[in-house]
């Protein structure tokens, strides 16, 4: 397959898309997003806000966190929200279905863990991922590496989201459009 | 009998590898590997055919296993019990094709 710039092959197809990624600050390096084959890496801090905390100003964020935070996380409209135990409640997917809210799914938990307890978050993030998909809710994957040995490139960050149940098509959509649109 | 399809992942990690200890790097990498892919690892197989240079490699894999060995390299987060992080950049048929554009 050729392109109109004059590159073939089924290796051109991987630098046609332009991906991004998301990760906090100190864990991006200069130019080390086009090592791993990303067009930009989003800096948290910089080209997006985090909030943590219910109480931080979320709107237009992406708000980190767990359990009841999140249901008020929701009501102030972040731009995308990362379920860090992955357990599903049903009421803030309803509500970030209605409000457009990206569900945005993060590695650096998942990498960091071992044994038992990185397979049971392999596996309600499946659950999670699985529920999402089905209630129509915007998803997008992202290493949120908070340190440089935690990024991830391109091709491991669409193996691991096949992990928990995502196509590979999927994952190139969200990686490719989903995420950049959360900084627009 | 047919021969073994096999990938090529060019690989790069964010320690230096010095000359003279690639066989000890080589050692501690595939225990790593083992130890995220478990009995998958046979699937694999993973060997480094090539340094080019202090943190860039290839690593040759079985084609069965290949998508897991990416998904388990980025599971590798220390070597030898140094941290290190491991990033797969490309995946080709050939060494060839694989080094066109890594320098």
């Amino acid at each position: 397959m050729s392109y109109l710039d004059g590159t073939s092959s089924k290796q051109s197809r991987d630098e046609y898309v332009e991906f991004y990624d998301i990760a906090h600050r100190g864990a991006v390096e200069n130019r080390i997003n086009e090592a791993l084959g990303f067009k930009r890496i989003i800096e948290i801090g910089s080209d997006i806000n985090a909030s943590y905390s219910p109480a931080d100003s979320i709107e237009g964020s992406i708000f980190i966190g767990k359990g009841e935070a999140l249901r008020y996380a929701a009501k102030r409209q972040p731009k995308a929200i990362c379920i860090t135990d992955s357990r599903i409640d049903r009421s803030l997917i309803a509500t970030m279905r209605d409000k457009d809210i990206v569900l945005c799914f993060g590695f650096n938990d998942l990498i960091q863990s071992t044994g038992l307890r990185r397979q049971a978050m392999l596996y309600m993030s499946g659950r999670l991922f699985a529920h999402a998909k089905r209630k129509g809710i915007n998803i997008t994957f992202a290493s949120l590496a908070r340190q440089k040995n935690m990024l991830l490139s391109y091709m491991q960050l669409i193996e691991l989201a096949k992990l928990i149940g995502a196509s590979e098509d999927h994952v190139r959509e969200s990686i490719g459009k989903t995420t950049p649109g959360l900084i627009e | 009998m047919m021969r073994e399809k096999r990938r090529y992942l060019l690989v790069m990690s964010t320690n230096d590898i010095a000359q003279g200890t690639e066989k000890v790097f080589e050692v501690g990498l595939y225990n790593a590997i083992q130890k995220e892919m478990g009995n998958l690892y046979f699937k694999a197989n993973p060997k480094i055919v090539k340094y080019i240079d202090e943190k860039k490699f290839v690593l040759r894999v079985g084609l069965d296993g290949y998508k897991i060995a990416i998904a388990s390299l980025a599971f590798v987060k220390s070597v030898n019990d140094r941290e290190i992080g491991i990033y797969t950049l490309k995946s080709s048929g050939t060494i060839r094709a694989l080094l066109k554009d890594a320098k």
